[in-house]
């Protein structure tokens, strides 16, 4: 074919494309483009071209408009707003560090409120005169005042040591491995001073655990107990499943919301997470904040996924990351390391079990986590 | 009193997400600098400049504008959360292909936001025809753009870049288009 007919064929596929043939041009182009292969893989290749340049069309005109939003800003009117986020900002930070203090000082004035209240009740039990019980109330109220603006005093000048050991968050994690790896939520441990865990089936149990992966996009951590009293996990009952899960399966939850394991049932509602995000299920499991990093199993005792948030202002609709990506992750990231990291049991040794004994065994490799 | 409140709030959510889709200008421009200050505080206090932060919330914004064109798009989140946490996770990225390890810090509440393959094809396919039409290289920009972006008419194509007529301009066009296919499949 010479460059005058190339020029040819490829108007008349451009005039298809953009529908400006007759009918009789169209139906004759039509069952050529059936009888002929080549045809139709260069109709393909033109329209793959055309719909990135429609893209490119659209993004570009996207773009005008919100330039010209951009350009009506006030600069004025900027300055103010940005203003009042740093003042909220400074509140917030104020507020965090502080709120420790305020309660302590706030419990004080309550025990002086409460000890002056009982003092008050043993002389009213010697049965003054009315009068005089209520001059007394005043004059231990102005002792109220007094002890609670000491008591203020004091606790300002003790601020920053009243600040150190501030316990900041609390969630889950469980073990992956003997040699004491454990996963978790990244968003928990990942501006951790300390991190420790600590068990409630097995009572005394406190390790420290240092970080040995982190990834922000997946909101998945590794944890590895630095503790020099620890020696193994033992063997580890459930296994990880590659795959995925279908819709509606049954699963359950193990996890410490507050200072003690807490069960919880549920299903696969949706295979995507939040915003339609494939690394993550939705699930139907009343969660808590402390159920972060907490583990999420099929009915045969694998785990299928990480407990990694919830929407605030819906019920019932939480988020697990999956455990393909858990195992892919890992897998890209460290795979030096992953033999180490990683050593559940090929065949899970809860299948068919009652889920009560499917508990008992899970509930030593589950932990709350501590974070200062 | 406070229930009639939230009330209103929810309506106004409701009514903006319909703004979206019928692409009303005048209530997307209002959302648009209601929220930018809050992703330029974001990205001031993250090491970045004001021209990164218009960037940032523009790329948010192209992704709210685009995730509520598709009907079976369900906003889960009020707009200023889901403005903030893609900004958020945007301006992540760039801070990771700058290498700069920083600790962010968080001005919003925010829900951890992965984008969907749809979009993410779409990014593609973006960013290779754009960098292929910066390497296209004149007169083949223009007379493409002017067709394909611009839409239009030959004659006034060929009036404009000094083409004798039309179909002078047709076979320059079609050269051009034939240039860009091969640049693509390079980049690719």
């Amino acid at each position: 074919m010479n460059i005058e007919e190339q020029l040819r064929l490829w108007d008349k596929i451009e005039r298809y494309v953009e529908g400006k043939m007759k009918t009789e041009e169209y139906l004759a182009f039509e069952k050529e483009i059936a009888s002929n292969s080549e045809l139709a893989q260069q109709i393909a290749d033109y329209q793959a071209l055309r719909t990135s340049l429609d893209l490119l069309k659209e993004r570009r005109q996207l773009r005008a408009k919100l330039d010209r939003f951009h350009a009506e800003i006030a600069p004025v009117e900027q300055q103010a707003a940005l203003k009042v986020y740093k003042n909220k900002d400074t509140w917030r930070t104020y507020t965090s560090k502080y709120l420790p203090t305020i309660a302590v000082a706030a419990s004080v004035a309550l025990i002086t409120v409460l000890s002056t209240l009982f003092t008050l009740g043993y002389l009213k039990s010697m049965e003054r005169s009315q009068q005089s019980n209520l001059k007394l109330l005043r004059r231990e109220l102005d002792q109220i005042k007094r002890d609670i603006k000491s008591t203020k005093d004091t606790l300002n000048r003790a601020i920053p040591r009243a600040m150190a050991a501030s316990q900041r968050f609390e969630g889950t994690c469980f073990a992956i491995s003997e040699k004491g790896y454990l996963i978790t939520s990244y968003h928990l441990v990942a501006k951790a001073d300390s991190v420790f865990i600590e068990s409630t089936t097995q009572p005394g149990l406190r390790y420290k655990v240092e970080l040995a992966f982190g990834d922000e996009r997946t909101d998945l951590a590794v944890l590895k107990v630095a503790d020099s009293t620890f020696h193994e996990f033992g063997r580890i009952p459930y296994t990880l499943k590659k795959g995925t899960v279908d819709l509606g399966e049954e699963i359950f939850t193990l996890a410490y919301p507050k200072n003690d394991i807490v069960y919880g049932e549920g299903s696969i509602s949706a295979r995507t997470g939040f915003e339609g995000d494939s690394v993550a299920y939705q699930i139907s499991i009343p969660v808590n904040p402390g159920n972060s990093g907490g583990p999420v199993f099929d009915t045969n005792g694998n785990l299928i996924g990480v407990v990694s948030g919830k929407l605030s202002g819906a019920e019932g609709v939480a988020f697990a990351l999956k455990s393909s990506v858990i195992w892919r992750t890992l897998k890209d990231s460290v795979p030096n390391k992953l033999d180490k990291m990683f050593d559940l049991p090929k065949q899970s040794k809860l299948a068919g079990q009652k889920r009560t004994v499917q508990l008992k065994k899970i509930q030593d490799y589950v932990f709350q986590v501590k974070v200062y | 009193m406070k229930a009639a409140m939230k009330k209103t709030a929810l309506f106004n959510e409701e009514s903006f997400v319909k703004a979206f889709r019928e692409n009303n200008e005048a209530v997307m421009s209002k959302i648009y600098k209601l929220y930018f200050p809050m992703v330029l505080h974001f990205v001031l206090v993250n090491s970045g400049t004001e021209d990164e932060a218009k960037d940032i919330y523009q790329e948010a914004f192209i992704v709210l504008y685009e995730s509520l064109q598709r009907p079976d798009f369900q906003l889960r989140c009020s707009i200023k959360t889901f403005l903030y946490s893609v900004s958020r996770n945007h301006w992540l990225k760039r801070l990771q292909a700058k290498k700069i390890k920083t600790d962010l810090k968080d001005v919003e509440e925010f829900i951890p936001f992965v984008e969907d393959s749809v979009s993410i094809e779409n990014e593609a396919r973006l960013a290779t025809i754009e960098a292929a039409m910066q390497r296209l290289g004149e007169p083949c920009r223009t007379i493409l753009e002017d067709y394909y972006l611009n839409k239009m008419s030959m004659t006034d194509i060929a009036e404009k870049m000094g083409y004798t007529n039309a179909d002078n301009a047709k076979t320059q066009k079609y050269k051009c288009f034939n240039r860009l296919k091969k640049l693509i499949k390079e980049l690719k």
